[in-house]
């Protein structure tokens, strides 16, 4: 299987598996979900380095929206 | 004999590369971005449940991710016909001198595989070995077999993947092949004493040159070649190369210390 197959089975699980995680035990804060998912993105992306056609979007808005909830916890 | 224009001029007509189509990671990924917004925003203006909310939002990212993937991510269509056009030189110079044997993966000097191709049916094994060690010339003669001696396009693939003299034949096979060039899916390696068997799942290197094919193997296998001469440090050569619907089956003879 190729990096690219990878990274999408992968992220797949792991995205999957924390809302399912983060619901069973009754978290009900959008912000903790948005939060692990961009931590789990992350992750994904460092650990297996998927090649893309454009730069990363995903990130950047995950990114983003990441630094947002913190500086709002932060003030 | 045909001229190198005839031969890139084939290659052009034949090259049916289409990008403004739209591949499969852009339709399911889109498809997926989309499909999970509507599932987002619905659930969090109408049902208000956060966790469907949040599981919206991970499809959206998944497919947004599956968008941005590539459909041929390697080798981008430029290297892939710089790398074709660089095979038409060694395919002529095997038409010029009317090579036909199977071509002997040297072990690596400086970094680099060079390829020895006995110009005569008859050749004594001795003569392979005294090559691996003779200057490199493009027409060479050891121990009285001429034969010649040309770089395949992928000759330093070992070293410029960094391949450790410590990772086995099949880990560095598969490393080269599945990581490092994403030329195939999957890679299986069997070795049965001085022959290696090898399963190549969904090779995506391919040649129409039909000495280059049949004298140093196809793209795919030309690299394994390279690949195996490093890591054993003996020469190989491929002595049988079978494709079975989207496999490509390979036996590597392995020359033996004489």
């Amino acid at each position: 299987m190729d990096r690219q197959k990878r990274f999408a089975l992968v992220l797949c699980g792991l995205e999957m598996a924390t809302v399912v995680s983060l619901a069973a035990i009754g978290e009900a804060n959008l912000e903790v979900y948005v939060s692990l998912i961009a931590v789990s993105y992350f992750t994904t992306s460092a650990l297996i380095h998927p090649r893309r056609r454009w730069f990363d979007v995903v990130g950047v808005v995950l990114f983003i929206s990441l630094g947002y909830i913190v500086a709002r916890k932060m003030l | 004999m045909p001229s190198i224009l005839d031969l890139i001029g084939e290659r052009r007509d034949s090259g049916s590369r289409s990008t403004s189509k739209i591949d499969a990671y852009t339709l399911v990924g889109v498809s997926f971005a989309v499909i999970g917004e509507l599932f987002a925003l619905s659930f969090y203006l109408i049902v208000k449940s956060i966790p469907l909310t949040a599981l919206g939002i991970a499809i959206s990212v998944v497919g947004v991710s599956i968008a941005m993937i590539p459909q041929s991510p390697v080798p981008v269509d430029a290297i892939r016909d710089m790398v074709e056009e660089a095979c038409i030189n060694v395919e002529l110079v095997l038409e010029a001198y009317d090579a036909s044997e199977k071509a002997w993966y040297m072990p690596a000097r400086d970094g680099r595989v060079c390829c020895f191709i006995p110009l005569d049916a008859e050749y004594k094994t001795e003569a392979v070995w005294a090559a691996s060690r003779a200057p490199v010339e493009l027409l060479t003669e050891p121990m009285g077999t001429r034969g010649l001696m040309v770089y395949p396009p992928w000759s330093d693939v070992a070293r410029l993947s960094q391949l450790s003299d410590e990772d086995g034949l099949e880990d560095s096979m598969a490393y080269v092949l599945i990581d490092f060039l994403e030329a195939a899916e999957n890679v299986k390696v069997q070795k049965e004493g001085d022959r290696i068997k090898v399963s190549i799942g969904n090779p995506r290197l391919r040649l129409e040159l039909l000495r280059f094919n049949s004298v140093l193997g196809s793209p795919t296998v030309s690299v394994l070649g390279c690949v195996a001469a490093t890591v054993l440090k003996s020469p190989v050569r491929i002595s049988e190369e079978m494709v079975e619907d989207k496999n490509l089956k390979v036996n590597f003879e392995v020359l033996s210390h004489g």
